[in-house]
């Protein structure tokens, strides 16, 4: 069948490696890599570093101190401890907040405040406060936590500087999908992206995967560890952080997700599409939170897949000629690719 | 949030009824919603303009353009057999398909509806039998069309597409919707080679048979079944005329019905309910795939799978629910009566 049209010009950073030293040494390479000097949304894709920290000194004040994978390497599990942290601004004025305030050495704190609201702590080596932070909990892990074999990295940016993505891979299994982008919103008035403590007026979201089929990507419940779309917005007379998942287009009955299982068609590639590839669908996202329940809005350049197996397309397939990439196993998440570059997930 | 957009020119036959009378019985009720839906005056033939191509009243018959329905009586041969007897009409629409009413069912509450994308039916070397086509699409007899009670009035109500390519019909018994059926155009999904063009009859429409005997959206987006819940259309895929068993689908987000909060998202306002089109999806080998979508056609999703509830309406009286969690079909201002 007919693949998808892609809505933005992306730039990629791909099959960047790793070769294993350490946990805390692949999550500072992943941070240098995505937010340091010369790095990938600072340099590459143009976000404004706001402020930094390398753990020994921090400031609000337009410095990226990351000026190595190892100045990535102050941890806390506090918010009162200095650590290593960096606020990006991107294309919408929205600060993105990634700190090295987790409970391992293998996460990251992301957060995001949609009215670009981040300022230094009393302290500023500790974690940067906003009114208006999007923040639940801690992710699962971002670079996996097994001490051993090395890491991939896959990083995307687009070209309007409202959207990045990371891809992080262990021995061929996802260790995480991660996002802070723009999407098309669903909301209809009163609720609305315009937020009563801060001034953010833009819909902007949190996502973090790291699903390992199917299953795991488009049909289960929110899990800030596991999987999840996070965005603040004003709804039901208050601002609120909307838990959301993914979904979109899904058969009834014991074919779909009714049953909690994915039976799925007869065959990788349905023969009412020609026969010729797999049943890609538009992702969408949709929140269960109270107050903030619904659907929140549609994913940019995010497909999912139905087939007949909730583990094929498997990772790292790719579609067309190399347009598209599976980024876990089952189509839970297919993305652009550069048209050029054979993937590695290993 | 907004209504949904309606896209067809419909016109409406509702609130139609049978009183039940002393020494009613299921067969008598079945030739009053006949002989409404497709006799003489009825509304297919005559309000939208279907064409009559032939009709057995089960003692003369013939492919000749006659409509032999005159009376609801006219519908009372009934047999379980394609070779005996029995009332029949084939109605031609207006993309060429015909559509096949005939009383040849294991009970008087089943009419077997099938049809013939290429308009192919020619009756039986005797007339009054099942007619045939050589491009039929049909699989099985559905579940009961009036309810399988003899006792209690029936309340019925009719669609109709100004293009003739499209009509609906629902029952309801005692505040109980007993069946929707529609036999209708949608729009595809399908990529080549599979194709509606079919290799025998020369059928090229789309064209898709549908039964619902919905409680709630989860018993209607179940899983195919001919007696319950499913839609049927005749596909040239895999390098085969087959019968397509589709299901009911569409968006949702992990778990269906249940998947929000409220039954009036925060998100969308906290107006109204969530509206999304039903799309139609295939797991049978070598015609799986998505189908296509519903034309008018609409599901909700909200907190429960039985909220809004059966004959509740959106807007001024513009939609209406057919049961728990959908479907949702436009409705004129009427009041939609499920009792009489």
């Amino acid at each position: 069948m007919g693949l998808p049209p892609v809505s933005q010009t992306w730039t990629y950073s791909l099959n960047n490696s790793y070769v294993y030293v350490s946990v805390i040494g692949a999550t500072g390479a992943l941070m240098f890599l995505a937010a340091g000097s010369g790095g990938f949304l600072p340099s590459t894709m143009g976000y404004t570093v706001k402020g930094s920290s390398n753990g020994t000194t921090g400031a609000m004040d337009g410095t990226n101190r990351i000026t190595s994978a190892s100045t990535w390497g102050t941890r806390a599990n506090s918010s009162a401890s200095p650590i290593s942290w960096i606020v990006l601004t991107d294309g919408a004025g929205v600060d993105w907040c990634f700190a090295f305030n987790s409970a391992s050495d293998d996460i990251v704190r992301l957060s995001h405040s949609p009215g670009g609201n981040y300022v230094a702590a009393t302290t500023p080596t500790n974690q940067p406060t906003a009114t208006d932070e999007c923040f639940d909990a801690a992710s699962g892990t971002w670079v996996n936590t097994t001490t051993s074999a090395n890491r991939v990295f896959q990083l995307f940016g687009s070209s309007d500087k409202k959207m990045f993505r990371f891809a992080t891979y262990r021995s061929s299994a996802l260790a995480s999908w991660i996002k802070g982008e723009k999407f098309t919103s669903a909301l209809v008035s009163p609720a609305t992206f315009s937020l009563a403590v801060g001034g953010g007026a833009v819909g902007a979201v949190k996502s973090y995967y790291n699903a390992t089929t199917f299953i795991t990507a488009v049909t289960v419940a929110y899990s800030a560890t596991a999987v999840g779309d996070l965005c603040r917005v004003h709804a039901n007379g208050a601002d609120g952080n909307a838990q959301a998942t993914l979904g979109g287009e899904v058969p009834g009955g014991a074919v779909g997700n009714l049953s909690g299982t994915f039976g799925g068609f007869s065959a990788e590639a349905p023969a009412l599409q020609g026969g010729s590839g797999e049943l890609l669908f538009q992702a969408q996202m949709g929140s269960k939170t109270a107050g903030a329940d619904g659907k929140l809005g549609t994913v940019f350049d995010q497909w999912y897949a139905l087939t007949n197996s909730n583990t094929v397309p498997v990772l790292g397939d790719t579609f067309g000629s190399l347009q598209f990439f599976a980024v876990s196993t089952g189509g839970g998440i297919i993305v652009p690719w550069d048209g050029a570059t054979s993937p590695q997930v290993a | 949030m907004s209504l949904p957009t309606v896209t067809q020119t419909w016109t409406y036959s509702f609130n139609n009824r049978y009183v039940f009378p002393s020494g009613g019985t299921l067969t008598t009720t079945m030739g009053a919603l006949m002989f409404s839906l497709v006799g003489v005056g009825g509304f297919l033939p005559s309000t939208m303009g279907y064409t009559v191509k032939g009709s057995s009243n089960g003692t003369t018959a013939g492919m000749d353009n006659t409509n032999r329905i005159t009376s609801a009586s006219a519908w009372g041969t009934n047999a379980n057999s394609s070779s005996s007897p029995i009332s029949w009409i084939v109605l031609t629409d207006g993309a060429g398909v015909d559509w096949l009413f005939a009383y040849d069912s294991a009970s008087a509450d089943i009419v077997r509806l099938s049809h013939s994308q290429g308009g192919n039916y020619v009756a039986a070397s005797t007339p009054t039998n099942l007619p045939t086509a050589t491009d039929e699409c049909f699989d099985a007899a559905s579940g009961t069309w009036i309810g399988a009670t003899a006792s209690a009035d029936r309340v019925w109500h009719m669609w109709g597409s100004s293009d003739k390519k499209m009509f609906r019909f629902a029952t309801c018994r005692q505040g109980v919707m007993t069946s929707l059926i529609v036999g209708e155009k949608f729009t595809s999904a399908i990529v080549a080679p599979a194709t509606f063009s079919l290799a025998i009859g020369s059928g090229t429409v789309a064209a898709i048979k549908g039964y619902m005997d919905p409680s709630t959206i989860n018993t209607w987006m179940g899983a195919y079944s001919a007696t319950a819940d499913g839609a049927l259309c005749r596909v040239h895929a895999g390098g085969l005329d087959s019968n397509c068993k589709t299901i009911y689908g569409g968006e949702s987000f992990n778990g269906w019905a249940t998947y929000f909060n409220a039954e009036r998202p925060a998100l969308q306002g906290g107006l109204g309910d969530l509206i999304f089109p039903v799309q139609y999806y295939s797991s049978v080998a070598n015609t799986d795939g998505k189908l296509g979508s519903a034309v008018d056609l609409w599901y909700v999703l909200t907190n429960l799978g039985s909220v809004p509830a059966l004959t509740d309406v959106f807007g001024s009286l513009q939609f209406v629910s057919l049961a728990g969690g959908g479907p949702l079909l436009p409705i004129d201002g009427s009041t939609i009566l499920v009792a009489a």
